[in-house]
């Protein structure tokens, strides 16, 4: 057992390397941090002491050790357009994020699981079909379509909500949330919703597919043998077993909501970490980029690890044989 | 511990009642990008210092129309050769209490001058002499006629203020050295203070009602906000959200002007964009023949290339179709507004195709050629459209321009590498005098001369003309230079200059500014009635 979680850690560590040299030689391709940084009539020899400054005139491998090792302590360097700590300023933004996906996973869960269920026990009926339809639209739309679409409606012609930012904040030691005003709320409806659509037919469709499973089991038609009621055949003994599967999906696409929100974000100006990284790409700063994506990283290992380690405790048919 | 002392000025200001002054009024603006830092002399760029020019006044001021105005400057005057005196202005404070004089005067310069972004119009300033607490001399290395002009763009810090919090030096923008106070704090003696600073976000500030002018809008309060994607910008203004955007995107603006509650204010810009050709390089790059073989000669050396080039594309299609009249046509390198301009002298080869087509033949191009066009797709109001249908004009006299489109940062480091032979730029004038882009664009490349010169067209008497502005005192033999160097440039087609790009400010209608053509909003020209 313990060496098996040794052996997923070193693996986990062999996967953070390997994002540390993508997203490290990613990031060269966007361009001259130096030509962002300094307008056009700038000396050529301020140009070169700051690309000197920068160590950008180094080799890759050394620039890249340079920085794995620094990582490794957990300092990633300084923002170069705001020269604070980028540590600092991701963990700055860090609650917008942390809100959005938590607000749009629980948004995505409340109405799936319902729609799920419906559809699965109303095969034929109209309103399944239609749900079904509504969705596949739904997920093929791309987020920040939906996301222009639903401030269209909601804020230029209803004027209901706000178009962009987090309302107002409330200040929790170093956690901001907007989720304490009413303000903060309305806020967070149209961004949430935007991003829940995509989980929420990923979802939907699991639990449709796996109640259709379960319904055909035996335990199932004992227990309508048993004359229980419809409602206790379907919720206490189909739904539950239906939820294992359905708890690991979501649990692994926290990592997806993750990625996704830099659309939502930048649709919506929310100013969580996927904002953060599109601004840094838009002028070229380097170590905000590379921090933003070991930090993603990290979360997919991290959530797959705590995954595998509960399937293990879960499911002893999964224990590897020594 | 400073979030909480924004948090807590945050609740201050929510806390506050609204004052019961009928000219009292909010105004919230937005565009895509957010200024860099506050720190006055760290950034030359245009958002930048277009926020901190409501907190911090500069020593000479700018007025409506870019005329030089008095500022913490009340007059100044050349003294004979290279020294220029300032007779600064008395009773002034700074907002957090402290008097203005000649002393921060002459810090601000002196912290401007090494390593700062301002350097350009600084460095050559050797002596700064108090002479009393509000009388200043500027001694130049050689004599500078446009000296005010520069030192309008150079914001007056409090010395004390930046001694007392470490910010003596200039912030350093990308080192490996971290922010200063002064980075996301600021002191200034400007029309507004400055509430509250969230980089990436949102930038407050609150009317000074001790300032020395006189404010002539009635805004108390400004928020700037950051809003990155064009759409939720219009929807914010459409909702009413926010009171303006300083960049509309020109296919939203028949609709912005459609609705009774918001208007379009629009106006040129000082930035015209243009195509430089490259004359250097015997063998240009990305360059092929009919045949699919790289060019063995360069034909932008040719003139008669560079005539049947600029013959061939219809600027006023591009202003009409691509721009939806968001344009000015352009011909010299001048900007209608800036000192130099000259209208007379302001033409450009007329759209003839048959006259291409036979210069073409004339120098031997008949067959045509291949060119990688270097354009950036985010940099410019519709670049890429711009290049794609310059590109669609050129075909016509068999010239196929392949329109490289790539974002902003990836232009500027292939142009600084002079990665390219034919590419499309915008260039402004920092210092707005024509001087500045004569000086930049075309002199031979030994920066700063020639900075963005990179067609590196080369012309000794054009030179010589610029060299000569550089200590031209006298205002009519200055004009006769500026249009000798204007002439030369234009008639050897040195660069093709397209047109000026248009601002276009979209904006509550009941909201009366003032557009200058430098894109700076001022709130102290802004009423919301």
């Amino acid at each position: 057992m313990l060496a098996h979680i040794a052996r997923r850690l070193v693996q986990g560590l062999i996967v953070m390397l390997a994002v540390g040299l993508v997203s490290f030689s990613l990031v060269s391709f966007v361009g001259d941090p130096v030509a962002s940084l300094l307008g056009l009539d700038t000396p050529q020899e301020a140009r070169e002491q700051l690309k000197e400054e920068l160590g950008l005139n180094d080799p890759f491998p050394v620039r890249y050790g340079r920085f794995l090792l620094r990582a490794a302590q957990g300092d990633f360097g300084l923002s170069y357009t705001s020269s604070r700590p980028v540590g600092e300023v991701i963990v700055e933004r860090l609650p917008a994020t942390v809100e959005l996906t938590f607000v749009s996973a629980v948004i995505a869960i409340a109405l799936a699981i319902p729609m799920g269920v419906y559809t699965a026990l109303h095969r034929r009926s109209w309103g399944a079909r239609a749900l079904l339809i509504v969705s596949l639209v739904g997920v093929s739309l791309p987020t920040f379509v939906i996301g222009i679409m639903l401030i269209l409606v909601f804020s230029v012609t209803l004027g209901w909500l706000p178009s962009f930012g987090r309302g107002e904040l409330v200040q929790i030691g170093w956690w901001t949330t907007g989720l304490a005003s009413a303000s903060g709320w309305k806020s967070i409806l149209m961004p949430a919703a935007s991003l829940a659509v995509v989980q929420m037919t990923f979802t939907m469709r699991l639990v449709r597919a796996e109640m259709l499973e379960v319904l055909r089991a035996d335990y199932i038609r004992f227990a309508r043998a048993r004359g229980l009621t419809n409602r206790a055949v379907h919720f206490r003994h189909a739904l539950r077993n239906t939820l294992v599967p359905v708890v690991t999906v979501i649990g692994l696409q926290v990592g997806t909501l993750l990625a996704f929100a830099i659309v939502t974000e930048t649709v919506f100006q929310w100013p969580g970490m996927g904002l953060l990284f599109i601004q840094s790409v838009s002028t070229v700063d380097v170590p905000v980029m590379t921090a933003f994506l070991m930090v993603v990283g990290l979360v997919f290992v991290v959530v797959n690890l705590a995954v595998d380690l509960l399937y293990l405790s879960i499911d002893p048919r999964l224990r590897v044989v020594e | 511990m400073t979030r909480k002392i924004l948090f807590g000025l945050l609740v201050a200001a929510i806390s506050i009642p609204a004052a019961d002054d009928a000219r009292a009024a909010k105004f919230v603006y937005a565009s895509q990008g957010d200024p860099r830092t506050l720190d006055p002399h760290a950034m030359n760029e245009q958002l930048t210092l277009s926020i901190q020019t409501q907190i911090y006044d500069t020593l000479v001021g700018r007025g409506k129309n870019l005329e030089l105005v008095p500022s913490l400057a009340t007059s100044w005057e050349n003294t004979g050769g290279a020294t220029w005196r300032f007779t600064l202005r008395k009773g002034v404070k700074f907002h957090e209490g402290q008097d203005f004089t000649a002393e921060d005067v002459a810090f601000s310069i002196e912290r401007g001058k090494p390593g700062s972004q301002f350097r350009a119009f600084l460095a050559h300033i050797t002596d700064v002499a108090i002479i009393d607490d509000f009388t200043i001399d500027v001694t130049t290395a050689k004599v500078d006629p446009l000296l005010p002009g520069k030192l309008s763009t150079l914001n007056i810090m409090d010395r004390d203020w930046a001694i007392a919090h470490d910010s003596e030096a200039v912030s350093d923008i990308g080192a490996d050295a971290e922010e200063i106070y002064a980075t996301r704090h600021a002191n200034g003696t400007g029309p507004y203070r400055l509430r509250l600073r969230e980089p990436g976000i949102r930038t407050e500030l609150v009317r000074n009602d001790e300032w020395w002018g006189e404010n002539e809008g009635n805004v108390t309060e400004a928020t700037y906000l950051q809003i990155t994607s064009a759409p939720t910008r219009v929807a914010a203004l459409l909702s009413g959200e926010v009171d303006m955007i300083m960049d509309a995107p020109l296919q939203d603006l028949p609709r912005i002007q459609s609705s009774p509650d918001l208007k379009v204010l629009q106006g040129p810009e000082i930035r015209t964009l243009l195509i430089g050709m490259d004359q250097h390089r015997d063998q240009p790059l990305y360059a092929f023949d009919a045949a699919g073989e790289p060019l063995a000669t360069n034909p932008f050396q040719d003139l008669r290339v560079r005539q049947a080039i600029a013959h061939a594309i219809n600027v006023d299609a591009l202003i009409d179709r691509v721009l939806r009249g968001n344009g000015v046509p352009a011909g010299i390198v001048s900007i209608p507004g800036l000192n130099g301009y000259d209208a007379e002298l302001d033409r450009r080869p007329a759209f003839d195709l048959d006259r291409a087509r036979s210069l073409m033949g004339e120098a031997g191009w008949g067959e045509g050629f291949r060119i990688g066009f270097l354009c950036p797709n985010n940099r410019y109001v519709n670049d890429t459209e711009v290049c794609r249908a310059i590109a669609g004009q050129l075909a016509q006299i068999d010239i196929k321009a392949e329109v490289d489109s790539v974002p902003r940062n990836v232009y500027f480091s292939r142009l600084l590498e002079i990665d390219t032979s034919f590419y499309i730029i915008g260039l402004t004038a920092s210092a707005y005098d024509t001087f500045d882009l004569l000086q930049s664009n075309l002199m031979t490349r030994e920066p700063p001369d020639g900075q963005v010169n990179f067609g590196r067209w080369s012309n000794a008497d054009y030179d010589a003309a610029v060299n000569a502005l550089k200590s031209e005192i006298d205002p009519a033999k200055r004009q006769a230079l500026y249009r000798r160097a204007i002439t030369l440039a234009r008639d050897d087609l040195a660069d093709l200059r397209l047109y000026h790009q248009a601002i276009n400010w979209a904006m509550k209608s009941d909201i009366d500014a003032t557009l200058r053509s430098d894109n700076f909003v001022h709130l102290k020209w802004i009423t919301v009635n």
